[in-house]
């Protein structure tokens, strides 16, 4: 049998409990270490993809692996895996050492290590010197900043990141992206990357999928092949333009075939 | 220091005006003292009894602190047992509203029929008058946790235990908090509508003396004992909020030094 990829997902659907089809005939492979961005319109399915992937919703069809094993198993037993929301969902009542530190806690990691991995990761984010404070003294930025320490401390395998940024001002934003990326040299997690921003998604990733409306399914898969590091000058560089627009283009056909779809549904 | 003058100094120059009017129109009218006494009267009144409203308010006071703890220990632990299942919740949670909708007045009697007159049955009137908001407020905030918080916690593979103790225990103290505020204020009202009934002549507390005194018509000495009551319910209800306002404080960590 070929060894499965790391992330894996086969005609896979998944339907709410209520009764709606968010997703269906969803395929994926996601070697590690991609950087692999999902995009589509809003209501279409890809937090809940996230979900799925992360074994936080279960899937109703299909097939969805990571690391081989089913998602809440490969979280419980051999996949550490951080969530990054679109809010920062900070614990008000710790500073911010401790939200950071929560990951380790919970998962019962040594805790002779868990000052240096505090430090180290406060320090990717830059935001050693207000480990004291508590998140309502920070700015939005800087509490994003702390949700991402909070994410890296356990050096996840799969980090899933939840339109992070997109509550953000576009500088605080595009900032932010640029050391994420940083990081990602470094450190190589697999990431999964939901985002509304198309510029976003190709500046980040290794490849983009284009989910249509819902019921999601992936329409589209626009490989990104602009190199690392990825600076702040190649946001504007026509290369990056020309695969925006590419993925624009992917987004909108997406949308139209969906609103045939919806005339000649009945009712 | 002159914040805390420029705030007070609406509302007591509105006092000032008031018992002014209220002192001349009663003067000028000629009305009957145990219709309508005086300030001055009351002034008098509280002064003269200036004893018995001490012992008074320190019996009412005790009362009060006492069905007020009572109510929060026994309503968090109520909390507690209502946010660890649905069903304890669903088949209690409507007796609870019980405590809410019970006329006071009518309970009081029969709780002195039963546990006699005297310290325990005032506890018990406050208690039973101040256990809701606590029980609401607990509940809900053990119940209600963000949903984010919580996928951010399974994600991390916690424990039903570690989402209680890192979670839902934590969260819940603001609501808490301020379902003790209202139940600080109701504990001295219920105290004072339990001594009513269960006062006695070993117990006099302020609801005690507010009945016999009305029995007596003697007004002043009625409005006197009032004045306590009141201020006896401000002094609980200021208490509880300062020292709730101060633990939500550190809970925020509003206290860490900001550079």
């Amino acid at each position: 049998m070929a060894e499965k990829p790391f992330l894996f997902a086969q005609d896979l659907s998944l339907r709410y409990p209520n009764g709606t089809l968010a997703l269906e005939g969803i395929d994926l492979a996601v070697a590690r270490p991609e950087i692999v961005s999902i995009v589509g319109p809003s209501g279409c399915g890809k937090s809940t993809l996230l979900r799925a992937v992360a074994g936080l919703l279960p899937i109703s069809g299909g097939a969805l692996t990571v690391a081989g094993l089913a998602p809440e198993r490969a979280r419980q037993q051999n996949c550490s895996e951080s969530f990054v929301f679109q809010d920062p969902t900070l614990l008000p009542w710790r500073s911010v050492e401790a939200n950071v530190r929560l990951p380790l806690e919970l998962r019962g990691e040594p805790q002779e290590s868990w000052e240096a991995r505090i430090g180290e990761a406060l320090e990717m984010v830059g935001l050693a010197s207000v480990a004291r404070q508590h998140p309502a003294q920070l700015s939005g930025g800087m509490q994003m900043r702390v949700s991402l320490a909070r994410a890296l401390v356990i050096e996840p395998e799969l980090l899933l990141l939840d339109e992070p940024f997109g509550a953000l001002d576009e500088m605080t934003r595009e900032r932010l992206d640029e050391e994420l990326l940083a990081l990602w040299e470094k450190q190589r997690w697999t990431v999964l990357a939901v985002t509304h921003s198309v510029h976003e998604a190709v500046f980040l990733s290794t490849r983009t999928l284009v989910l249509s409306a819902g019921p999601g399914h992936v329409i589209a898969e626009v490989p990104i092949d602009l190199p690392y590091p990825r600076t702040a000058e190649m946001r504007t560089s026509p290369e990056l333009f020309e695969l925006v627009r590419r993925v624009s283009e992917e987004l909108r056909r997406g949308k139209s075939a969906d609103h045939s779809l919806l005339q000649e549904a009945p009712k | 220091m002159t914040g805390v003058l420029r705030a007070a100094a609406p509302p007591l120059v509105v006092l000032l005006v008031f018992l002014a009017a209220w002192e001349g129109l009663v003067r000028a009218l000629s009305i009957a003292p145990y219709l309508l006494p005086a300030p001055s009267a009351i002034g008098r009144a509280l002064f003269e009894n200036s004893g018995e409203l001490a012992k008074g308010t320190a019996l009412t006071g005790l009362a009060s602190v006492l069905g007020f703890a009572s109510s929060l220990v026994l309503g968090a632990l109520i909390a507690f047992a209502f946010s660890q299942s649905r069903l304890v919740q669903r088949s209690f949670y409507p007796y609870a509203i019980f405590l809410q909708t019970v006329p006071i007045l009518a309970i009081a009697p029969l709780i002195v029929i039963w546990v006699g007159t005297g310290l325990v049955s005032v506890v018990l009137v406050a208690v039973i008058i101040s256990l809701f908001p606590i029980i609401t407020n607990g509940t809900t905030g053990l119940t209600r946790v963000d949903p984010g918080q919580l996928e951010l916690f399974a994600i991390h593979n916690a424990s039903r235990w570690q989402e209680l103790v890192a979670l839902r225990l934590p969260g819940s103290i603001p609501y808490f908090l301020a379902g003790s505020k209202v139940a600080s204020g109701l504990a001295v009202i219920g105290a004072v509508v339990g001594e009513f009934f269960a006062g006695s002549d070993e117990y006099r507390g302020l609801g005690t003396i507010i009945i016999v005194t009305s029995g007596r018509l003697e007004t002043a000495h009625l409005f006197a004992a009032v004045v306590a009551s009141t201020l006896l319910g401000l002094a609980l209800f200021g208490g509880v909020s300062l020292a709730g306002d101060a633990i939500l404080e550190r809970w925020r960590g509003r206290e860490t030094e900001t550079e």
